[in-house]
């Protein structure tokens, strides 16, 4: 019985969400990026997370990879006037949507704030017991 | 019997299995948005009785009760319903269950000072 495991768990969560939001970020900063150093427009970004065993069943939390949103379609917006149009005069804007971003933040947001209670919950319980010893 | 009569080992023995199952709530609320997590949870009172019955049996063998890991928990899963990348966990439930676990642990933790006090009055007024 680990008692420091639970404080590993909440910061895994942190840095967790804080990796999402970095992401969540550079897809909100590249909303309208036509133009990616592999070509094309920009394509949305998702973190890929996944459970990693701790001892004795409970689990910490692992970005595992950063998955590129390849299904959904991009934005079509007529503009002959944009230097990244087509012929017909159409561009390919990113298959980025704001509310969608906005949502992913707020949960994110939560998540962190959940993982942060977690940990100065069981701060408190460690003080607690730490505090039977000195009586 | 010895120093610690086996209301304080229990309240010992519970705190340790607070503390187990706050770690899981912890691990709940970690994965809470991790594609096919199935959160996991301990019978409180469930263990706790059966730590209750473990004490009410002789001691056969000086390693009885002796070691700090629990072999008796066992995980129930909960939720019937999940997200469509099934992912078991109720956030408000763990939130919850967060409280509840910290709660009960400060509870049992309180007594066990209780306990303790009541050690160290016999042994001081023992003294005199």
């Amino acid at each position: 019985m680990d008692i420091w495991k639970v404080f590993r768990i909440g910061a895994s969560a942190i840095f967790a969400q804080r990796r999402r939001m970095e992401i969540l970020a550079s897809n909100l900063a590249n909303i309208n990026t036509t133009r990616t150093p592999q070509g094309g427009p920009y394509r949305r970004q998702d973190v890929l997370f996944q459970a990693e065993p701790m001892e004795e069943g409970a689990m910490g939390v692992r970005v595992v990879g950063i998955v590129e949103d390849q299904r959904r379609p991009f934005r079509i917006v007529y503009d002959p006037s944009h230097p990244d149009r087509d012929e017909k005069g159409y561009v390919k804007y990113p298959n980025v949507d704001l509310t969608e971003e906005m949502v992913n933040l707020m949960l994110a947001i939560r998540s962190y704030e959940a993982a942060l209670k977690v940990i100065s919950t069981s701060e408190d319980m460690a003080l607690k017991t730490i505090d039977l010893l000195g009586r | 019997m010895g120093l610690f009569d086996k209301t304080t080992e229990l309240l010992g023995r519970g705190a340790i299995l607070g503390w187990l199952r706050h770690s899981l709530v912890a691990s709940n609320l970690a994965n809470a948005e991790t594609p096919g997590f199935v959160p996991k949870d301990i019978d409180f009172s469930a263990e706790l009785k059966k730590l209750m019955d473990g004490f009410r049996l002789l001691k056969t063998h000086p390693h009885h009760f002796a070691q700090g890991r629990f072999e008796l928990v066992t995980f129930i899963e909960r939720g019937e319903i999940s997200n469509p990348d099934g992912n078991y966990v109720n956030l408000e439930e763990e939130v919850v269950k967060l409280s509840e676990s910290y709660l009960n642990y400060i509870s049992l933790l309180r007594i066990l000072q209780k306990k303790l006090d009541q050690l160290k009055y016999a042994i001081q007024e023992g003294g005199r």
